[in-house]
């Protein structure tokens, strides 16, 4: 075969017209008529909403409308929960999800609580600050602890309690385990929030068409389909009425997986009700109250071991700061549990936690969703057991790592897609064998480091593993079509923000259909071209829309060889497809180019045989049966001042497996990105909230996102352990960059600072709390 | 945040303790105050324009003075809410000394909420000992310019209104105020004449830049 596009460094399908400009945004959007609007956000964390006074601004010149809780009639609804809670014993969940505009109370600081709609932004900004809201105060609750105490204030009276959620998971008899045990090692760790500061903030543009009775809407969303039928659902339409356009996307990352945001449930709305189009594009200020943020769990953990360092073990109990409105269920901290277990072999584990309403921005996943939590936990407890025991860091790890032979490995808790979790397949000890021979760590440690710290650096060294669950269902479906000039479309309903599906489901595609890659047009996140699906999360776009287009595009391939056989008069099996054509095996000049036979297929006389379809076109959904259990190392060397604390990273190393990889190039892309967002959680970003829920760094003056100064070269190696779950063998990429980074760092600059008994239980850290840490442990 | 300190005026208590009841004095001297009106015994009604860092915006507030004990003091809670957030505070105003001299020392707990919280944060700390210090400063010259006001009237005369009060700065005045000193408070005093030389090689840059650029 000429073509053998799976597997193959292939520069993105997508990139010229991204690095020319000439891609579509949704802020690219300019209708006639368009009017524009901004919103009035509480200032307050916790208050009562004593009223609004909107006479002035609807006053204001240029001004078309202003809308309050109160104007939405029956339209104000609270949004729909995204995830129900699991099927899991002695499970507690309170659904109290977000609504279009404040009514009563304000529960957290940038939550809406009046509109404006006006010919340009800068009217509607004007006039929105002249909505006067009268606001009585009310005590914040923002610690995790203090929520739960009795007598705190209630964030949603009717529950009795903070506490939204609280679910008890278990595996064996942890109890026993621990009589067993030579060694148990507990401790605090604390997590704190973070933005996932997309480059792209959020937009919604929506216009209704009166006469065509359609309403278009682009969103920035990761999940067009479902985003599309709940608008239906909503406004009255029917499903075929509304068009969702998901175009270019300035990065997801999770929270653009949140449906239905307030700003998303009224623009449409207006559309419809004002009959113009009606546009609102996030600033960045809004962005760090309206736009959902991540992590915030404290846990209480302790593994139970033999001295010899086998796991007998593992106790973990959180406390996982929800936000103010729990919309997306539990999946954040159900990931921290189900990935707390790691790569190792834990034969009892005894996990609960409680996810608490705070009066913060709502916490829904941001690239690892909750899972860094549990790689933090794990990988820390390994290293102290370690430390106690004595026992080499990387050893403590081989002697627990799951074999090939324990595969697939059944965790027995319930996972986020609601089945047991099921590791499908994995080989962990070659991507360390791997990830230890790049960075270097024997000469490492034995020659380099010493040198180094003779001459008085402070140089270290740091290993951690990881796994991630991926690519879960429920499905995803793909439309593959070969055109009459022999270019072929592909065509699904995911998103996509930038992961280069372009190219990776073009990829599919092609090698089935011997075409070019760049000969494969792929449409995504347009509800017209395909309107089943379910969205771009949990690393699963390459694993289930990828294999939709794969089982699509053999259908094709078969019926493109069935025809072709007939018109040249050979077997099927003698006949190939390479270059865009089909062709006898053997004899390149007895062939017909893929575009004649899509003409042949799709003939204007005579007739379609009965029981066979019009076209070379094939459409096909595929779910996979669990999700596949990606793994990989993340190694590296730092330097780090003692005084100031300031780092600078030698040497970074990722080891990873996804199964197959389609295309390396793009799994290296993800993996350097997920890393830059891993380093900026470890040592930059922190959402600072005070006691009274003020966020106190909401601007890029204040939170800090690493440059390009601070993310160093990232060398990335592969393993392939190919999924037993899906034909690809493929598993997701998309989280592995930025989950294990936080232990990672801390392992490492323990190793650095080599202050006798320091521990480092916590991430985000900056210069100045890792000084703090380094003097009380001195 | 709390805003705590003192000051010593060259007043006696009597002028103080009546300065500080006063809302035209206090309007006049509250840095960014545009007005201030009484609605009740020891009600206040005002607008302040307040300006941290980036965030620039107009408050409108209440004043409510309580616990009023002639000559030592009172306590206060200010609520003051606009576009760029809120702010609140509360805390007590006290008066010793004797004769000419008088020490007002000052503890107020405050809160801001908001945009001005969210984005002003670094700066609200040096910004508000910037308004308090500034706001001191004017009280001083009110608190002079009563003095001779009362010492050229005749004692029949009462009561006198200040004939000739000072002249309020205006608001790019208290902005720049502001900004020099939160300047003061984020450089330190070593560091500063490397800082201005930047700030002038950066302003000859762009004037060079723009030179080039016209011809």
């Amino acid at each position: 075969m000429a073509v053998q596009p799976v597997g193959e460094r292939i520069k993105r399908n997508e990139d010229p017209r991204l690095l020319t400009g000439r891609a579509l945004f949704v802020d690219d959007i300019d209708l006639p008529d368009m009017v524009h609007v901004a919103f009035v956000r509480s200032p307050h964390a916790h208050a009562r909403l004593l009223g609004i006074d909107a006479s002035q601004a609807r006053q204001h010149d240029g001004v078309i409308a202003v809308y309050t809780a109160e104007d939405l009639g029956d339209y104000w609804q609270p949004g729909p929960l995204l995830v129900p809670p699991p099927p899991v014993e002695g499970m507690v969940f309170h659904q109290r999800t977000q609504v279009p505009l404040a009514k009563g109370k304000v529960r957290h600081v940038g939550e809406p609580v009046a509109l404006v709609v006006a010919v340009s932004r800068y009217v509607a900004e004007d006039a929105a600050e002249e909505v006067l809201v009268d606001y009585e105060a009310l005590p914040a609750i923002v610690d995790l602890e203090k929520a739960l105490e009795p007598g705190a204030a209630l964030i949603h009276e009717d529950v009795g309690s903070n506490m939204a959620a609280y679910v008890p998971q278990k595996k064996g008899d942890y109890e026993a385990a621990r009589a067993k045990a030579d060694v148990v090692v507990g401790r605090r760790f604390w997590y704190d929030r973070g933005a996932s500061a997309a480059i792209e903030n959020r937009g919604v543009v929506a216009q209704w068409d009166s006469r065509a009775q359609r309403l278009t809407v682009w969103d920035t969303t990761q999940a067009p389909i479902p985003v599309r039928n709940g608008l239906a659902a909503m406004l009255g339409l029917s499903e075929h009425q509304v068009r969702l356009v998901a175009p270019f996307i300035g990065g997801g990352f999770g929270p653009k997986i949140m449906m239905f945001y307030p700003e998303e449930v009224l623009i449409p709305w207006l559309a419809l009700r004002l009959e113009r189009p009606v546009k609102w594009i996030e600033d960045r200020a809004e962005n760090f109250y309206a736009t959902t943020q991540e992590r915030g769990q404290l846990h209480d953990s302790e593994i139970a071991m033999t001295r010899d360092g086998i796991i007998l073990g593992v106790k973990d109990a959180f406390l996982h700061d929800t936000g103010a409105y729990d919309p997306y269920g539990l999946t954040v901290p159900l990931n921290s549990q189900c990935t707390l277990m790691g790569p190792y072999r834990v034969p009892a584990y005894a996990s609960e936690f409680r996810a608490v309403f705070t009066n913060k921005t709502i916490v829904t996943p941001y690239r690892g969703a909750g899972r860094q939590h549990g790689v933090f936990v794990i990988e820390r407890l390994m290293d102290l057991a370690a430390r106690e025991l004595g026992i080499d860091l990387m050893e403590i790890r081989r002697r627990n790592f799951l074999r090939p032979d324990e595969f697939p490995h059944d965790h027995v808790i319930i996972y986020q897609d609601f089945a047991p979790l099921y590791y499908d397949s994995g080989n962990y000890e070659p991507v360390l064998d791997q990830t230890l021979e790049r960075i270097g760590w024997e000469t490492f440690r034995k020659e380099e480091q010493p040198r180094l710290r003779a001459e008085g650096r402070h140089v270290g060294i740091g290993v951690v593993a990881y796994v991630e669950g991926t690519g879960i269902g429920p499905f995803e479906g793909a439309r593959v079509q070969v055109q009459n000039g022999g270019k072929v479309t592909v065509v699904t309903g995911v998103g996509t923000q930038g992961q280069g599906h372009y190219t990776v489901l073009a990829q599919v595609a092609a090698e089935q259909l011997g075409v070019q890659v760049t000969d494969v047009d792929v449409v995504t996140g347009d509800s017209d071209q395909f309107h089943w699906g379910t969205g771009t999360f949990a690393s699963r776009g390459a694993v289930v829309a990828g294999n939709a287009v794969h089982e699509a595009a053999k259908n094709v391939r078969e019926k493109a060889i069935r025809l072709a056989a007939e018109k040249l008069g050979v077997a099927e099996d003698q006949v190939e497809l390479v270059d865009g054509k089909a062709q006898v095996v053997g004899e390149p000049g007895r062939a017909i180019a893929l575009g004649e036979l899509a003409k042949l297929a799709n003939p204007m006389r005579g007739a379609v045989k009965p029981g066979t379809e019009p076209g070379l076109e094939a459409t096909r959904y595929f779910g996979p049966f669990r999700g596949a259990t990606a793994s990989g190392c993340h190694a590296m060397i730092v330097e780090v001042d003692p005084e100031t604390m300031q780092l600078e990273i030698l040497k970074y190393v990722v080891v990873h497996d996804c199964g197959r990889v389609i295309n390396p190039l793009l799994v290296d892309g993800q993996v350097h990105g997920g890393v830059a967002q891993g380093i900026g959680n470890a040592y930059f970003e922190q959402l600072v909230y005070d006691d009274t829920g003020q966020l106190l760094n909401a601007s890029f003056m204040d939170f800090l996102l690493p440059t390009s100064l601070d993310v160093p070269r990232v060398e990335v190696g592969h393993e392939e352990t190919v999924s037993p779950l899906n034909p690809l063998g493929t598993k997701g990429a998309g989280e592995a960059g930025a989950i294990p980074v936080g232990a990672l760092f801390a392992q490492a600059l323990e190793d650095a600072l080599a202050v006798p008994g320091l521990e480092i239980l916590e991430i985000p850290l900056k210069p100045s709390r890792l000084w703090e840490i380094v003097e009380a442990a001195r | 945040m709390k805003i705590q300190g003192s000051h010593t005026f060259d007043a006696p208590r009597e002028r103080v303790w009546r300065a500080l009841l006063d809302p035209d004095v206090l309007a006049r001297t509250l840095p960014g105050c545009e007005k201030l009106e009484r609605v009740g015994e020891n009600d206040f009604q005002g607008v302040l324009n307040v300006q941290v860092g980036p965030v620039k915006g107009q408050f409108q507030g209440t004043l409510q003075l309580s616990n009023l004990v002639p000559l030592e003091g009172y306590h206060m809670r200010v609520d003051g809410k606009g576009p760029a957030g809120f702010m609140s505070g509360e805390g007590d105003l006290r008066l010793a000394g004797e004769g000419g001299s008088t020490s007002l020392t000052y503890d107020l707990d405050a809160q801001v909420g908001g945009r001005i919280a969210g984005v002003g944060q670094r700066l609200i700390e040096s910004s508000a000992k910037s308004i308090t210090r500034q706001g001191l400063e004017g009280l001083a010259r009110e608190l002079a310019a009563m003095g001779t006001a009362e010492t050229t009237a005749t004692p029949e005369a009462a009561p006198t209104p200040v004939t000739t009060p000072p002249v309020r700065p205006t608001q790019t005045e208290v902005a720049a105020r502001v900004a020099a000193d939160v300047a003061r408070d984020l450089v330190p005093p070593t560091r500063r004449p490397w800082v201005i030389g930047g700030v002038l090689l950066a302003v000859i840059a762009v004037v060079l830049l723009l030179v080039r650029a016209c011809t």
